[in-house]
């Protein structure tokens, strides 16, 4: 049977009231009580939503800095990429630098002196050395000319290899040249080539075992310093950089160390720099001392100590670093 | 952020218990915590562009108008939350418990459960109307729509979908109103239960 229309409008209202008591149900929910609460929280999220935006705000002003800076104009930008690019080509650009290879020892003996060939063949340090030699005629005399060729000597070692050499007698010339070579390389490598880094993690190893260490790094680098650790009482340890009288630098090399020691890091930069004599000579203690702190402000003149010895002058800087 | 938090909260107590009553209904079917997730979130965003406010007469359309769109993007990333925690970049502390305490009764289950039937948007428009009060043109500022119409259709179809399913399920339920009066109250979690269990508990306690 089809329900009339009345009947259907009171349907439809009756089902209304329904939702309608449902919803009114929902109205009587009471959380007031929790406010309290929520408010305290609100109060404590602010501060720290306010610390985040701080943060932010301090990153922001140096992007934007820089965002303004670039991006002012179409020129500026312009320029920063082509500046940008210029210093990547000059980077890699290549360079040539000269290397040591070695050095050679040149000496001519008289070829009567027969015993000098098997005299030199006796030295322990000829065997790593490549030796060649040829008869030559000198002002009437003959005179045969060795070529003594000693891949990775220093300088130093083929003095004294030479002085060596003449302690055996009858030499009528010797001269010591060193092998150089020319290298290619891009301009930041041959930046990077004077300078190296040492990382070293001391924990748990004795004040000798750091010394040898260190020791053995630095040798491995040609450079010969002495540095020396000793632990104190507290359980810190310090180092002392010790300069031998017989240090002299090859090549001015600059490097860094780093070391671990039970969750403590020390890192020290080392610059070696190779003083030419003559530059000292005549000088008062109190313009080396300017000379000095020209290249390196942060010395004191209690740093830089100068000794004399006659003509002799030289000039040590020792810096006391106190751990904090 | 906001630079005056007692203005904001002097702002919110007027109307907290409105928008805690119509986060909790928007959020039918889901667990009290996701509840409040979306609420926390909410909170976070109004705190965030408070400042922005300018005309503080509107506080109370701006807040609701934040709680919908936080639950319309909680809809979507409701899957996912599944598996990633929601970030908000910051350690906030979690909000207090504003939910778990609330009361279950037989007829806010029912409603919840027709709720869950509807889409997001015809879940807020009804809430927005009947329980928040808010008329048809608040409406449609809040819902974003165009005109008033999109918003009309949708309250009605919200209507009618919410009439079918309570009539349904009031009269599956054997019900004796004379007994125990129209809101037979039901403690502890059983919104998760089914129509057909409650029904069941029922039975068993009248015995």
């Amino acid at each position: 049977m089809k329900q009339s229309n009345l009947s259907q409008k009171s349907e439809q209202m009756n089902k209304d009231k329904i939702l309608e008591n449902h919803f009114n149900e929902v109205k009587l929910e009471d959380y007031s009580e929790s406010f309290p609460a929520v408010e305290n929280w609100i109060y404590k999220t602010n501060i720290q939503l306010k610390n985040k935006q701080n943060e932010n705000k301090q990153n922001e002003r140096k992007l934007q800095k820089m965002k303004n800076f670039l991006f002012a104009n179409k020129l500026r930008l312009a320029y920063s990429i082509v500046t940008l690019a210029v210093i990547i080509a000059t980077c890699n650009m290549p360079v040539t630098q000269t290397e040591t290879a070695g050095q050679v020892i040149t000496l001519t003996v008289p070829t009567n002196n027969t015993d000098f060939a098997a005299k030199m063949s006796a030295l322990p340090w000829i065997k790593n050395a490549q030796v060649s030699s040829n008869g030559n005629t000198e002002e009437g005399l003959n005179q045969t000319l060795y070529t003594i060729i000693l891949p990775d000597a220093t300088q130093e070692q083929a003095v004294n290899y030479g002085k060596e050499l003449e302690s055996l007698g009858g030499i009528t010339t010797i001269k010591i040249t060193p092998l150089d070579y020319d290298v290619k390389r891009p301009l930041y490598s041959a930046a990077l080539d004077h300078f190296f880094s040492i990382k070293i993690d001391a924990t748990g190893m004795s004040d000798q075992e750091v010394e040898q260490l260190v020791q053995k790094h630095l040798k491995k680098h040609g450079i010969d310093m002495k540095f020396h650790f000793k632990t104190g009482p507290d359980g810190k340890r310090d180092i002392f950089i010790e300069k031998t009288e017989d240090d002299k630098l090859k090549e001015a090399r600059n490097f860094e160390l780093n070391i671990d020691d039970n969750n403590g890091k020390e890192k020290i930069k080392i610059f070696t720099k190779k003083a030419d004599p003559e530059q000292l000579k005549g000088k008062t203690d109190e313009e080396i001392r300017k000379m000095v702190k020209q290249e390196h402000p942060e010395l004191q003149d209690k740093d830089i100590k100068i000794e004399r010895n006659g003509d002799k002058v030289q000039v040590k800087v020792e810096v006391e670093r106190n751990q904090k | 952020m906001a630079k005056d938090t007692g203005k904001f909260t002097e702002l919110l107590k007027p109307h907290y218990n409105d928008a805690m009553r119509y986060s909790r209904a928007l959020c039918a079917g889901w667990s009290p915590d996701e509840a409040e997730d979306v609420l926390q979130q909410s909170f976070l965003i109004a705190l965030e562009n408070f400042e922005n406010l300018n005309d503080i007469s509107k506080f109370r359309s701006w807040f609701f108008k934040i709680i919908t769109t936080t639950f319309y993007s909680a809809v979507r990333k409701h899957f996912w939350k599944k598996f990633l925690p929601m970030d908000s970049g910051v350690n906030i502390p979690k909000m207090p418990q504003v939910f778990n305490c609330a009361e279950q009764t037989e007829s806010r289950i029912i409603l919840n459960q027709a709720l869950s039937k509807l889409s997001a948007k015809e879940r807020s428009a009804i809430l927005l109307f009947e329980i928040a009060g808010f008329s048809i043109e608040e409406i449609t500022r809040i819902q974003k729509e165009k005109s008033t119409s999109a918003v009309k259709s949708r309250l009605s179809r919200a209507r009618a979908k919410l009439r079918k399913y309570i009539t349904e399920q009031e009269n599956f339920l054997p019900r004796n109103e004379s007994q125990n009066g129209s809101n037979g109250e039901f403690k502890g979690d059983l919104e998760n239960e089914t129509i057909k269990l409650i029904s069941e508990i029922r039975t068993d306690e009248q015995r």
